[in-house]
């Protein structure tokens, strides 16, 4: 009877830990790609970018639980550069916009990294664009960038 | 027993940093385009013996040339496609034509000539070549009106 008394009163020292432990518990943060983007030329031919004609922005889906800060890379061309690229002129820029719990985020173009603080919402994404802009044009060949995107 | 269940939970409390990678792809493939910006017109001379586009009030013809990979803008010899006018004196015009780049195009400069001419184009963006044609008769003009042509071609 002893024995079964100081179960029960473990048994409800646990439920009161978890009880308390919930909230951090559910700290969340989860990123996740729904799509990649792609790069279209500007009819002037010095812009690379995402809302240039036949390009096509990216989206990544979040969902956070507490506070969470979402860091956002400086973007980067993470292709070689194609013959007769000059790449000394290029600068790669990143500008995102989001929905649903996420907004009130907006980002212009910059080349540097950003982020902003995300406080507990249902699953919203965010719009990415890159661009590649160059005053000396594109030579024929693929070109890729990359944005890196950190949920902490 | 329970600081096992606490440390238990706060190991599942430690959120860990999630990190994604967005990717961008884009090919830009070998091409050539060319636009008329402006066409050009052509005044007379105060001498008489030349009607051109750098005379008075006239203007030169602009031509907008996107260039990607190796290509060759040719320009062919300019020629006058309007009939000639009563009392005109063909046999002793000479048609020339000149041009200068802008942008991209800056280094290219080709000075009046009646002959056919070309010049390289690689990677450049969208830029402006300047051209002017020029009809140049020293028997003078006839009244009326005179066109003239030049076929600019990419490849």
């Amino acid at each position: 009877m002893q024995l079964i008394d100081r179960v029960r009163k473990l048994l409800l020292a646990g439920c009161a830990v978890m009880s308390c432990m919930t909230p951090a518990a559910a700290q969340v943060c989860t990123l996740a790609l729904s799509n990649g983007g792609t790069l279209g030329l500007a009819l002037d031919g010095t812009v690379l970018g995402s809302e240039e004609i036949g390009g096509l922005p990216a989206a990544v889906t979040i969902v956070s639980v507490g506070t969470n800060t979402i860091d956002i890379d400086a973007p980067q061309r993470v292709s070689g550069p194609p013959a007769g690229y000059n790449t000394g002129t290029e600068s790669v820029e990143l500008a995102y916009q989001g929905l649903g719990g996420l907004a009130a985020v907006s980002q212009a173009y910059t080349t540097g990294p950003s982020g902003f603080t995300v406080g507990t919402i249902a699953l919203s994404v965010l719009t990415l664009h890159n661009r590649i802009v160059n005053p000396d044009g594109f030579a024929p060949g693929l070109y890729t960038t990359r944005t890196v995107l950190t949920c902490s | 027993m329970r600081f096992l269940v606490a440390v238990i939970f706060s190991g599942i409390c430690a959120a860990p940093a999630a990190a994604l990678d967005v990717e961008f792809n884009g090919v830009v493939a070998t091409t050539c385009t060319l636009a008329l910006g402006t066409p050009g017109t052509l005044a007379l001379s105060a001498s008489g013996t030349i009607l051109g586009s750098e005379e008075g009030v006239a203007v030169p013809a602009t031509v907008t040339i996107l260039s990607i990979g190796a290509n060759t803008i040719d320009v062919a010899a300019p020629i006058r496609i309007s009939a000639d006018p009563p009392g005109y004196q063909a046999g002793t015009e000479v048609l020339e034509v000149s041009y200068a780049g802008a942008g991209g195009l800056s280094l290219i400069s080709q000075a009046y000539t009646s002959l056919a001419t070309d010049f390289p184009a690689s990677n450049i963006p969208l830029s402006v070549l300047t051209v002017n044609n020029r009809i140049t008769n020293s028997a003078g003009f006839a009244a009326g009106t005179y066109t003239t042509r030049t076929v600019i071609t990419c490849s």
